[in-house]
């Protein structure tokens, strides 16, 4: 057996996170930290840290790590300011179960709920937006707290886990002895799947359902991403000729180019994909919570489907919407049981649906902007599909994981974005999606890169969620992170523009932006640069940003005016879709 | 709290100081009335607490019961719906 060593809790948080698998984290130091980077600088040969901006970068950071590599991402901050400083972070991880652990220090615990310099109470604070959290007090608790926090993270529907350490506790010396299975037995979590013949009958159900429905449908959401099964799903989809449509967060888990997918549904979904839905007489949602900014109405949802509904969680079974079959398990456990069951049933006028109203859509919004003199962000997203994403593909076909993985920032440009990016399973795709994080963009995608080195990592943002989180440009800079930024520069907050367009009277309060010169910036940080202002320089500036090494920066200056469509406005149906 | 309906909630927790905001917090965030709470820690590291409060919709506490659930650190989670309140008022 095992010898206990002696060591200080700094140290031993340090042994525990290199057991726990992690080799890389997120950070900025401050006072009540100091001692745990003490000993980082012992161990910098085995965990690498990359020194952010601003502690905001490294949450969404350690949120792009976890979310392209599957693993838990790691995020450091010292007390107070830096610990509140996690909040949004930690909130958008929650809404997305994304899986980050975020270790923030605290003043002593002697000192604790005295208004000490830098105190500010992350446990109550976070309470809500968690996961779990927990308080380290005692040094003699991080060999069995820390190990939780990693399961908990990581099991069931992720999300965020906030570990407070206070100061006493990083500098107690202790006996440590790492026992992960002895200190996971001690957690009382209560995510297990109680009754297997309930959900055995259900499955059968739904079998049944789909096996004699005339138009179902398939809505893939991003549980099928973190449950690995996107193979199983293209599986159902071709051995029972299922159309498929996802929700913003599973945008990667079907290939653009298969035969079955129609599309992303939503208020700025496509059309297809909508309407398949409003048509429908069987859905199968699948790792997905019927947002609100899926569903429109939710009176007017669906009216002619029977809803079966796969999730891990079980808390979202008939929240929004009412579902018929409730299937509580693993997305990609339970589409290989529906999977076994499905017979091939010819729906090929159904399909045809789809490919009229993809073809509707084309023709209608699409064709215009793609001929239009003005550069805009259909074309900026065509070219990238045509000149980045197509040939970066082709050369890394034979490597494995991911070859090219697209981060957006929030707005107009994360939902051209979604729309017609032709992702296949083989890229990886971030974004914020429940939270709607501005800013989001940059840190995730450094986040992206650090954890897939051998991948290409492209954002696109607005010039306005740019700016957010620009200072991360530093984090680029110094740790040579090469992320290729393509900023749709409108002048404008884009989206909230479109509003104020559209249902407020172009009273256009406030989102007139005054840029910077972002050549000026990129020099600065020792960035490649260059600024388009037509379809012909794009096509340029893309095929030179693909063969540049090293980061890159690309500003496309787009049509001001140019709206989003189709989209649904707030609270209508799904019927209501708009396309001008 | 008119219009809304009483309930008594048993939940079974482990006993560390933050699972009581935890607990609340499923009020909280409805903006639902909490009229008395008692936290009771057992010998084996456990605690119980009880609650009484109000809801509106008995969908409503059904989805509050399986949050609970879905928190870290809760074991066991039952509710009763109080259908009758002996008033004193009505002498």
């Amino acid at each position: 057996m095992e010898e206990p060593k002696r060591m200080t809790g700094a140290e031993a948080l340090i042994e525990t996170l290199l057991k726990e698998g992690v080799d890389l984290v997120f950070g900025y130091p401050g006072g009540a930290i100091i001692p745990i980077y003490d000993h980082l600088y012992d161990y910098t040969d085995r965990l690498r840290h990359i020194l952010v901006r601003h502690e905001q970068g490294a949450v969404h950071a350690a949120q792009g790590y976890a979310r392209s590599t599957g693993r838990v991402g790691v995020c450091f901050a010292t007390s107070g300011p830096g610990a509140t400083n996690f909040v949004t972070g930690i909130t958008d991880a929650m809404l997305d179960s994304t899986p980050i652990v975020c270790i923030t220090a605290q003043v002593d615990a002697a000192k604790l709920g005295t208004n000490f310099f830098q105190e500010a109470d992350i446990i109550g604070i976070t309470s809500p937006i968690t996961k779990w959290n927990y308080q380290i007090t005692r040094a003699d608790e991080i060999a069995t707290i820390i190990p939780q926090a990693f399961h908990v993270a990581a099991s069931g529907r992720p999300g965020p886990v906030v570990i407070s350490i206070t100061r006493n506790a990083e500098i107690e010396m202790v006996d440590y002895l790492y026992d992960r299975e002895k200190a996971i037995s001690q957690l009382v979590h209560v995510n297990i799947f109680r009754n297997v013949e309930r959900r055995n009958a259900a499955v059968a159900k739904a079998i049944e359902l789909l096996n004699t429905a005339q138009k179902p449908l398939i809505i893939a959401g991003q549980g099928v991403i973190l449950s690995g099964a996107e193979q199983i799903l293209a599986e159902c989809a071709n051995k029972g000729c299922i159309p498929v449509a996802c929700t913003l967060l599973g945008r990667s888990c079907m290939n653009f180019h298969d035969h079955y997918y129609v599309g992303m549904v939503g208020m700025h979904g496509n059309i297809p994909a909508n309407k398949m839905t409003q048509q429908a007489d069987v859905i199968l949602a699948v790792g997905m919570r019927f947002s609100d900014r899926v569903t429109g109405n939710v009176a007017n949802y669906a009216p002619n489907a029977k809803i079966i509904h796969i999730d891990i969680d079980k808390t979202e079974f008939n929240k929004n919407v009412m579902v018929d079959v409730k299937i509580h398990g693993d997305a990609k456990e339970m589409l290989e049981q529906i999977c076994g069951g499905l017979q091939f049933v010819d729906r090929e006028e159904w399909r045809r649906y789809g490919y009229e109203k993809y073809d509707y859509e084309m023709q209608t919004v699409i064709k215009s902007a793609l001929g239009s003199k003005t550069l805009n962000m259909a074309q900026v997203v065509d070219t990238i599909n045509g000149h980045y994403i197509e040939s970066v593909s082709e050369k890394a076909r034979d490597k494995e994981g991911k070859d090219v993985i697209l981060v957006t920032d929030v707005g107009q440009n994360q939902m051209f974005a979604a729309r017609y990016l032709k992702l296949t399973m083989k890229n990886g795709w971030i974004t914020s999606a429940g939270l709607g994080t501005m800013g989001f963009g940059l840190p995730a995608a450094i986040g992206a890169k650090c954890g897939n080195p051998d991948s290409q990592v492209v954002l696109l943002c607005g010039d306005g969620g740019f700016q957010m989180n620009m200072q991360e440009l530093g984090t680029m800079m110094q740790n040579d992170i090469d992320v290729k930024i393509v900023i749709l520069n409108n002048s404008f907050l884009g989206m909230v523009r479109q509003w104020q367009d559209l249902f407020y009277d172009k009273r256009f309060s406030h989102t007139q932006l005054v840029n910077p010169d972002f050549e000026y910036i990129s020099k600065a940080y020792g960035i490649r640069y260059r600024r388009v202002t037509t379809a012909a320089e794009m096509v340029e500036a893309v095929d030179e940003m693909s063969a540049s090494k090293g980061a890159f920066l690309l500003e496309a200056v787009v049509d001001e005016t140019a709206n989003v469509f189709p989209m649904i406005p707030a609270g209508k149906s799904l019927d209501d879709i708009r396309i001008e | 709290m008119e219009n809304m309906d009483k309930y008594i909630l048993d939940v079974l927790v482990r006993n560390r100081i933050e699972i009581l905001n935890r607990v609340t917090n499923l009020f909280i965030v409805k903006n639902l009335p909490v009229q008395s709470v008692l936290y009771s820690v057992t010998s084996n590291d456990m605690a119980i607490i009880n609650l009484i409060c109000f809801c509106p919709d008995e969908e409503i506490m059904k989805r509050i019961i399986r949050q609970a659930n879905n928190i870290v650190d809760i074991s066991e989670v039952y509710y009763t719906k109080v259908f009758k309140t002996i008033s004193n008022n009505n002498k």
